[in-house]
């Protein structure tokens, strides 16, 4: 039996991981697994990002120029990969972010008419 | 390697590879790291690390995609896969590839046959755009033109350098000796226009073509060169008697030059109209209603072939229009020229590829279906394998790639090997049916278009056999596949394998009963004592009528005796010559043509065919042998002496029953009377021969009063060796003012050898054929057997659980190919067997139904189809119990 909080975690939306991925690193640059750690973390447990689509999606995000990737050394000297918003991935993600504000809106509005029926 | 692209693709990608490792482990380490601040183990962090990660090779794989040069990698990789897969089962895969390559090589064979036969320019020939015009009135008749037809499509400016030529056979006198030579009677432009080089000295042009200055010129080609000339070189400046006319060799032709067109093969060349001029039959190239000259010319540049028969109609309307009795209703056409161009061998190969093309074909549908099945074995083998790449995430396109990628890869490989094994069939085809020694096939040399034409059929027998395996693969469902029982496989499939199988035993059988049935005839036949000795016996054959031979004339009465007196001087002089112990001379010798009969009649009434042959003195006593009453026709049997004749044992037999021949009458024909003075013993005269009682009816030459005979051949038995009795025989015929132009010089056993070339040739193709039918019916079997045995891998194993050995399995396996070996076998026999009653008249000496020939095919073909399922049956007895088990 999975646990509870298992149950009730949520399949992300189609493109919705790269703009929850220039969402965490606008707070600064970090790896793969802190990405992970973040956006799990941030959502609360609710969201669960599977490794095979958060890093084919770095790496989207890389070829596109949105972020930009260096090799670093952490202090528990673990090399790590670590990721930087760009200027272009900023501009993406303030677009983004005005799509994603519309479309709750919009969401948000059918939700509420429906339920008056 | 620098050549290939994907050098510097290799070298990112292995950088991006690493790099991606690199970031995935990262992420476990930091993932367990936690783990690990939270109290666990290091083993229990690390593990559970991966587990929440996935699977890593996925990942990797998923994010390289992400990367530009993806699609080109994976194209890559998967030929690396393909390749993999071929190598990890080996026995399929040369299976396959065999398959394919024989079929390709078929196919290819006929491509280049046919390319060869009725494409290739004459050896020598180095022109392109080259066309030959001929006139045409119903039908193809004779593509010859008259000489001022000739002149008037040279003229009319349509056409590039026309040139013409005749063959003619010419009598050479070469330092006393007399040769028959053919050669061709030319125009200035003939070396020009086809291209040809010297060897030495320089060919004909237009200057010479002009007049008859100060004697003829002639070039010759290279064989005649070494052959007549008896030089390698510096043969310029030699003077020939030619036909009574003198001539002076300018040069040599060379690329072994023989001709434009394959036949009849020349070996000199001299200016058509000082030649007519010289021997004063100018007015032949005057004559407008006679077919003299073959013609080729270029296409001008830049002009289509359709352009140039367009003026050519234009002309021939003319010439119609002006020369109403000759030229009614005839037309000018304009064919591409090859060295078959006009020939009838172009005609007549048609039927003879069609059936090749036929055969192809079957072959084609036969590979096509047994590759098919043998893929189907490996995609049965590959479910579950391809069920468990899908499961991890592979698309279908991606796995159907792979598959196409797998098929592609055996048949390029195939494909390769087949086009090489092929261009080497072709040539031996091509010499099988072609006109035999003299013309100029031995100079072809591979083209690309014969590798082309072999990658295309490679890359459609690769659509055409992957596509059901790929298709399959793309219905299955993932599921059942992953599931240990499951084996999901059409069963209505089976029936039409087996059927496929049978048919191709009975294929086979057929063509080997056949091959064994031309060999048995041909072995009984050659292995016939022919009744005399036939080494050191040789054949010297002469023009009769001496130097004015080449003139199209009947013989009188006169001349004839003269050359007979003349035959047998030279005769009388060949006994007188060292190490000859016997001369004769006769018409006929044993070679590659039909004995006709005649009807033969005793003054009694009785009536038989016989053979008739006109021999000279001594004919018994050169070949060796006594004979049995009477003797030998002698020099003395002269035209007002009695006529005589001598008959062969079996003739005798049949008219005089229990008489003594001897002084008996004989009505040869229907006019020719004689006394037998002789009885020969019932050899074999013209060689091995199908008819074990033939016949004969022996008459002196000086006493016949039919047609004269255009060649005689001298028979000369000799002890020493045959280049000396060659010298005594060519000086004893063809020496002095009138000696005899020789036509050819062979030994007796040469002679006998070709009497069975006919059957020799169709043994050939035979076993050639038949040997491809089983090789393909072996592989089709082994397909099947697999197949099945695949199929049946959890009955084995529930068998073998209940206390079956391996030794019932693999015998179970073993029997049921050769219950389908069997059928094919019985149905095969059947086949040949009514179909030989047919056809089987070829191999008199053996009946069409011949016990050892069938019963020799039916258990090596016995034998073939347990060698063939002998590796599935040895896998079958070791069939993992447990295993197949565990599959309920």
């Amino acid at each position: 039996m999975p646990p509870p909080k298992y149950r009730s975690r949520l399949e992300l939306l189609q493109g919705t991981l790269d703009f929850l991925i220039l969402q965490v690193l606008r707070a600064g640059p970090r790896h793969g697994y802190g990405i992970s750690q973040a956006i799990n973390a941030g959502s609360d447990e609710v969201f669960k990002v599977d490794t095979g689509s958060l890093y084919p999606a770095l790496h989207r995000l890389e070829k596109r120029g949105w972020v930009t990737a260096s090799w670093q050394t952490s202090a528990n000297r673990q090399r790590t990969r670590v990721y930087r918003l760009t200027a272009a991935g900023r501009r993406q993600l303030s677009a983004e972010h005005s799509r994603w504000q519309q479309f709750v809106g919009a969401v948000s509005a059918l939700l509420g008419r429906t339920s008056e029926v | 390697m620098a050549w290939w692209p994907s050098n510097w693709l290799r070298r990112g990608r292995r950088s991006l590879d690493r790099s991606i490792a690199d970031e995935l482990d990262a992420h476990i380490e930091m993932a367990a790291a936690s783990f690990m601040s939270e109290g666990m183990s290091a083993n229990e962090a690390h593990e559970r690390a991966r587990r929440e990660f996935g699977s890593v090779v996925e990942v990797r794989r998923l994010t390289r995609e992400v990367w530009r040069w993806a699609w080109l990698d994976q194209l890559w990789e998967d030929i690396r896969i393909g390749v993999r897969i071929l190598w990890t089962s080996p026995g399929v895969s040369a299976t396959a590839m065999l398959l394919i390559a024989l079929v390709i090589g078929g196919n290819t064979t006929v491509f280049a046959t046919v390319r060869m036969v009725l494409g290739s320019p004459a050896a020598g020939v180095n022109m392109d755009r080259l066309v030959m015009t001929a006139p045409v009135r119903q039908a193809f008749g004779e593509p010859f033109l008259s000489y001022p037809d000739f002149v008037d499509v040279s003229d009319g400016g349509a056409l590039d350098r026309p040139a013409a030529w005749t063959s003619e056979r010419l009598t050479i006198s070469v330092s006393g000796v007399a040769h028959a030579v053919t050669g061709a009677l030319v125009t200035g432009t003939f070396f020009d226009v086809l291209g040809v080089r010297s060897c030495e000295g320089r060919l004909l042009t237009p200057a010479d073509a002009q007049t008859y200055g100060d004697g003829l010129v002639a070039v010759v080609s290279e064989r005649f060169r070494r052959d007549r000339l008896g030089q390698e070189s510096s043969v310029v400046g030699q003077r020939l008697i030619v036909n009574g006319q003198s001539a002076t060799v300018v040069g040599v032709a060379c690329g072994g030059f023989r001709g434009a067109l394959l036949t009849p093969g020349e070996d000199i060349w001299i200016p058509l109209v000082p030649y007519y001029q010289a021997i004063g039959s100018e007015a032949s190239l005057l004559d407008r209603a006679q077919p003299l000259v073959l013609t080729v010319a270029a296409l001008p540049d830049g002009q289509s072939r359709d352009a140039t028969q367009l003026r050519l109609g234009t002309l021939a309307s003319v010439l119609a229009e002006r020369y109403p009795d000759s030229h009614a209703g005839q037309r000018l056409v304009v064919v591409p020229y090859s060295a078959t161009a006009v020939l009838p061998i172009a005609r007549m190969s048609g039927p003879f590829l069609a059936l090749l093309a036929a055969l192809t074909l079957v072959t084609v549908v036969l590979v096509s279906a047994n590759v098919a099945n043998l893929m189907l074995v490996r995609s049965l083998a590959r479910q579950r394998e391809v069920a468990l790449r899908q499961a991890l995430g592979a698309t279908r396109g991606r796995i159907l790639r792979l598959l196409v990628i797998e098929g592609l890869t055996v048949s390029l490989l195939a494909g390769a090997v087949a086009s090489s094994v092929a261009w080497a069939l072709a040539r031996a085809l091509v010499r099988l049916i072609g006109p035999g020694p003299g013309g100029g096939l031995d100079a072809l040399t591979p083209d690309w278009s014969l590798v082309a034409y072999a990658m295309a059929l490679a890359l459609t027998s690769t659509v055409a056999f992957t596509t059901a395996p790929a298709l399959r693969t793309w219905r299955q469902p993932v599921l059942p596949w992953l599931k240990a029982g499951e084996r999901p496989i059409a069963g209505s499939r089976s029936r039409a394998m087996n059927g496929l199988v049978v048919a191709q035993f009975a294929f086979s059988v057929l063509l080997l009963t056949s091959a064994g049935l031309a060999y048995r005839s041909l072995a009984l036949v050659t292995s016939r004592d022919v009744g005399f000795t036939t080494d050191r016996l040789l054949s010297v054959t002469v023009r009769l009528g001496g130097r004015d031979a080449y003139e199209d004339r009947t013989t009188t009465p006169a001349e004839r005796l003269r050359s007979l007196a003349r035959m047998e001087r030279a005769r009388e002089q060949v006994l007188t010559g060292g190490r000859i112990t016997g001369a004769t001379y006769l018409r006929r010798l044993p070679g590659a043509y039909l004995n006709t009969q005649i009807p033969v009649a005793s003054s009694g009434g009785h009536r038989v065919q016989a053979i008739r042959r006109v021999i000279g003195p001594d004919y018994l006593a050169t070949l060796g042998i006594a004979p049995v009453l009477g003797r030998d026709i002698a020099a003395s049997d002269q035209g007002e002496r009695p006529r005589v004749a001598v008959v062969n044992q079996h003739l005798a037999d049949t008219l005089w029953p229990g008489l003594s021949p001897i002084g008996q009458a004989i009505l040869v024909g229907t006019a020719e009377r004689a006394e037998v003075v002789g009885v020969a013993p019932n050899v074999f005269f013209d060689g091995p021969s199908h008819d074990p009682r033939p016949r004969y009816v022996f008459v002196a030459e000086a006493q016949d009063t039919g047609p004269p005979p255009i060649d005689l051949t001298l028979l000369v038995r000799h002890t020493g060796p045959v280049r000396e009795a060659a010298d005594i025989a060519g000086t004893a015929l063809g020496g002095g003012e009138d000696g005899l132009p020789i036509v050819a010089l062979a030994t007796m056993s040469e002679r006998l050898e070709q009497v069975t070339e006919n059957e020799r040739a169709i043994l050939r193709l035979l076993l050639v054929f038949a040997g491809i039918a089983l090789l393909v019916a072996t592989l089709g079997l082994y397909a099947v057997a697999a197949f099945h045995a695949g199929r049946r891998v959890r009955e084995f194993g529930v068998r073998l659980a209940l206390g079956a050995t391996g030794g019932d399995i693999g015998r179970d396996v073993l029997a049921s190919s050769v219950r389908l070996a069997a059928g094919g076998v019985l149905l095969g026999c059947a086949a040949s067997g009514a179909l030989a009653t047919v056809v089987g008249r070829q191999f008199i000496s053996v009946s069409p139904v011949d016990p050892p020939v069938y019963l020799a095919v039916a258990v090596s073909l016995a034998v073939i189809a347990i060698i063939a399922a002998l590796g599935p049956a040895l896998r079958a007895c070791r069939v993992d119990v447990l295993g197949a088990l565990r599959q309920e």
